[in-house]
């Protein structure tokens, strides 16, 4: 006699119960606190916070924790934990110029005001496997010249797009007419054609991996973005809201962000004298790399507008923007795991009914 | 449009989270279910001359993201306590509207005149809560459509000819259109835009 | 402020409101739906939240049946037809931690029924909601993916393509190759995704006395079907639609009406072919076990 499986309910806590295990692995080695991860694996806390669209280091940690540092599950966890915010009000715009530099660097000017600022980055650490960190040291080097110092919030570089643009070489980004509040797409779902806006959010929240291979695939060939890296910048921003019953704002707190600002190939018409177009990118934390595969793809995005022919990949917004998202492309490639007997069962009906009717008649043909 | 001190604004639901729930239920049981008429009660004191049943629909279904119309009948009394209970805007414009609260007194206003949304998205129409004079099962309209098996009898003061032949012409704007909950005192019955009436 | 229940402290799981969803979700979600009735077979576009389950694993119904629910429900989950395959089990556990509310697997005594990929063989009655799981809630999708040049199609009724595809079976196979998620006219007016269900399903759809409601959440889109609506499955004169047939009936309870899952039983290819439905073919096993065997045997017979 037949029996179907049963126990559904007892395989899931077992399942439950299996995973904390191996997430936690060998009991006798220390276990992991939220705070190292948050402090040593901190590239890892900015993108989950980036793509998880929550701007908070420890619980991007123990995120990255519970899942044991899976980045597109610990996205996952931090995204459904926001979907249950209330939402208490919104904050004025960042403004980077006012940004507490830590990093800043233009490759369009060997020098500008403010000058290019190394900052902590791995571009010219050569790619060794540094053995000394297989074992723990109490103490890190000290850089041997002290960098410069942060600069002051009170400070404001001008950046190279104001460069540029006081000589008319860089298309103007004025608001839009009226200054309209932007599209929520956390709360309106998109359509096409979507505003820069929308286009913007969904980027900041796409999934890096998936972006740089779009940006990627634009300086091959498919779109021609010709981009040059006008400036990036990581440091901190005040965050600022206006509560109704003082009517000026205050500094509820700050940010760590990445901006990134490429400068691309000239757009101009009879009417417009030719000039450089901008591509925008914005990340948490310390993430470079999202931020300059964002401004790229954000630029090819923009070539409908720009007049430009969608030919390639890049260029297609629903295309870009319908795939971007590493939740619904992660749970839908991944549901596959859930049963489909029955509309497997309606196809190897059909199969056998068209394979049958096919050698009936090739029999009565012979 | 603030006349009144919070003091006077009524109590909304005492339990918004299941009042709001069993509301919402009744409104998408009427309707799917056109001509079906069903009690819709709730402990919400209503600003004076709404019914029970219009005044539970709007706190169970108004939120910050829509705009409220209110019947010049009931604008005085009304719009700070919906405001205040569900954070809806306040619409004078009966063309901004996604809600609109009629009085049975007010004249019936073109159906044409409040969103009817796109042939590409209906959906951004308006839903008018109508307080009628007399709702009741039987005589009347004969009505048929989705959500009803093959006819169904409704009697619905004042749904007179003029609305009958306003409501006609946009049934020919199909899927566009307005969905509608008639109210009477506690009761509530639902026509949905796809519904057919025969007079 | 009603708006402002979100953490109303009446959920039976610490931490979270009743549902899961905070109240201003539930009601741009009640608000949706009832567009949607409103408006039978269209697409209402809703701003679907991320849930504590991933995406394509049942969140727009799961937001949905989360929207409607109340304590007095009594709720059914099915995943192919079974009550106890892991993912019903699962969403059926989401609830319960979440809202307290009463389960079952008895298709009679549920007021909402969750479902993916089936419609149960017991039919519906008119006081009850069934809520399917939607992948894809774009019929045309596979023929048009851009959604811009979809939606057209729906707002001017232009499904020509969607006839051009089947015929074009037709011409290759001899047959409509489609056998589930087969596309439907609803009250004669918006071709509908009717979900992977099996075409065996369809006709249940039409003029069923249950609310029909169809939740796609990683696609952001929720439709319904009336009570008494006219569900037409597509088809052409000379190859009217045809739902499948099983030469074998079920090996537990004899049933030869029902949607059959095929089980693979030893290394040999053996098989056997049982209700894809339990609870259906539970209570055919019940009642044939209530009366003498003798009895019994006849019926099966």
């Amino acid at each position: 006699m037949y029996v179907a499986v049963k126990g559904g309910e007892r395989a899931i806590e077992n399942s439950h119960l299996l995973v904390s295990e191996a997430r936690r692995g060998d009991p006798s080695i220390a276990e992991i606190s939220v705070a190292q991860i948050e402090q040593q694996l901190r590239l890892a806390v900015d993108r989950v916070m980036t793509e998880g669209s929550v701007y908070d280091r420890e619980l991007a940690a123990l995120a990255i924790k519970q899942a044991a540092g899976d980045t597109v599950e610990a996205i996952f966890l931090l995204r459904a934990y926001r979907a249950t915010l209330p939402r208490f009000g919104y904050t004025e715009a960042i403004d980077t110029l006012k940004m507490q530099l830590r990093r800043r660097i233009s490759a369009t000017f060997k020098d500008l005001p403010g000058g290019q600022v190394l900052g902590p980055t791995y571009d010219y650490t050569q790619r060794l496997l540094d053995f000394s960190l297989a074992v723990a040291s109490a103490e890190c080097g000290e850089p041997q010249t002290n960098p410069p110092p942060p600069t002051s919030p009170e400070q404001e570089f001008a950046d190279v797009m104001a460069l540029l643009g006081a000589e008319g070489l860089i298309e103007a980004q004025p608001p839009s007419e009226g200054d309209p509040v932007p599209a929520d797409l956390t709360r309106v779902p998109m359509t096409f054609p979507a505003s820069r806006a929308e286009r913007l959010q969904n980027l900041a929240r796409g999934d890096e991996g998936y972006l740089l291979a779009m940006a990627y695939s634009t300086q091959r060939g498919y779109a021609n973005n010709h981009p040059f890296a006008g400036e990036i910048r990581f440091g901190s921003v005040e965050v600022e809201i206006i509560p109704e019953e003082l009517g000026f704002p205050i500094v509820i707190g700050e940010l760590e962000i990445t901006e990134c600002q490429m400068v691309n190939q000239f757009a101009g018409s009879k009417t417009v004298p030719p000039q450089f177009t901008r591509g925008y990118g914005l990340a948490f934390g310390h993430s470079e790399r999202k931020a300059m595969a964002m401004a790229l793809v954000d630029r090819a995005l923009r070539a409908e507008e720009l007049g430009e022919a969608v030919v390639a990949p890049a260029q297609m917004q629903e295309f870009v923007l319908s795939h971007s998202d590493n939740l619904e492309s992660s749970g839908f490639v991944q549901h596959l795991k859930l049963p489909h007997y029955v509309d497997f069962q309606s196809e190897l009906a059909l199969l056998r009914q068209m394979r049958a009717s096919q050698s009936a008649q090739s029999e009565s043909s012979i | 449009m603030d006349t009144f001190s919070l003091e006077h604004i009524g109590a909304g639901f005492s339990d918004p989270t299941a009042a709001s729930q069993r509301i919402f239920r009744t409104s998408l049981t009427v309707l799917s279910r056109p001509g079906t008429i069903l009690e819709a009660d709730s402990d919400a004191t209503a600003p004076e001359g709404i019914g029970a049943a219009a005044n539970a629909i709007l706190l169970a279904l108004l939120d910050q993201d829509v705009a409220l119309y209110v019947s010049p009948t009931h604008v005085a009394v009304a719009s700070a306590y919906y405001r205040f209970h569900t954070g809806c805007s306040i619409t004078s414009n009966l063309e901004d509207a996604d809600f609109v609260l009629l009085a049975s007194t007010d004249r019936i206003p073109a159906l044409s005149a409040l969103k009817t949304g796109t042939e590409y998205a209906p959906e951004l129409s308006a839903t008018l809560v109508w307080e009628v004079a007399k709702l009741a099962s039987g005589d009347g309209l004969t009505l048929t459509g989705p959500g009803i098996e093959s006819s169904v009898r409704l009697t619905a003061t004042p749904l007179d000819a003029a609305f009958l032949s306003a409501r006609a012409e946009t049934i020919s704007l199909l899927p566009r259109g307005v969905d509608l909950f008639l109210t009477c005192d506690n009761r509530v019955c639902g026509l949905p835009r796809s519904t057919r009436i025969r007079g | 402020m009603n708006a402002d229940v979100s953490r109303a402290p009446d959920s039976s799981d610490s931490g979270y409101n009743f549902a899961y969803l905070d109240e201003r979700t539930k009601r741009m979600i009640r608000r949706a739906i009832l567009k949607a009735v409103a408006i039978p077979g269209y697409q209402v576009p809703f701003g679907s939240r991320e849930m504590p389950l991933p995406y394509g694993w049942g969140t727009g119904g799961i937001q949905v049946t989360a929207s409607i629910i109340g304590r007095d429900d009594v709720l059914k989950v099915i995943d192919q037809g079974a009550d106890d395959t892991v993912n019903a089990v699962n969403i059926r556990r989401f609830f319960t931690r979440t809202t307290g509310i009463a389960t079952t697997e008895r298709t009679v005594e549920a007021t909402v029924i969750q479902t993916r990929h089936r419609i149960p063989e017991t039919p519906l009655q008119d006081h009850q909601i069934i809520v399917y799981q939607v992948p894809i809630p774009e019929p045309l999708a596979k023929l048009e993916p851009r959604e811009a040049e979809t939606k057209m199609m729906h707002g001017l009724a232009e499904y020509g393509l969607m006839h051009v595809k089947l015929y074009e079976d037709i011409a290759r196979y001899g047959h409509i190759s489609t056998t589930y998620d087969y596309p439907v006219m609803v009250d004669g007016r918006y071709l509908m995704a009717p979900s992977p269900i099996p075409k065996f399903d369809n006709p249940k759809m039409h003029m069923n006395p249950a609310l029909q409601l169809f939740g796609a959440g990683r696609e952001k889109r929720i439709y319904a079907v009336p009570p008494y609506t006219k569900v037409e499955s597509l088809a052409f004169d000379d190859h009217p639609f045809e739902v499948q047939r099983w030469e074998q009936h079920c090996a537990l309870c004899g049933a030869k009406d029902s949607f059959l899952d095929e089980v693979i039983t030893d290394n040999d290819g053996g098989r056997m072919f049982i209700c894809s439905d339990t609870d259906y073919c539970g209570q055919r096993r019940e009642n044939l076990a209530a009366v003498p065997a003798n009895v019994a045997e006849a019926k099966s017979a």
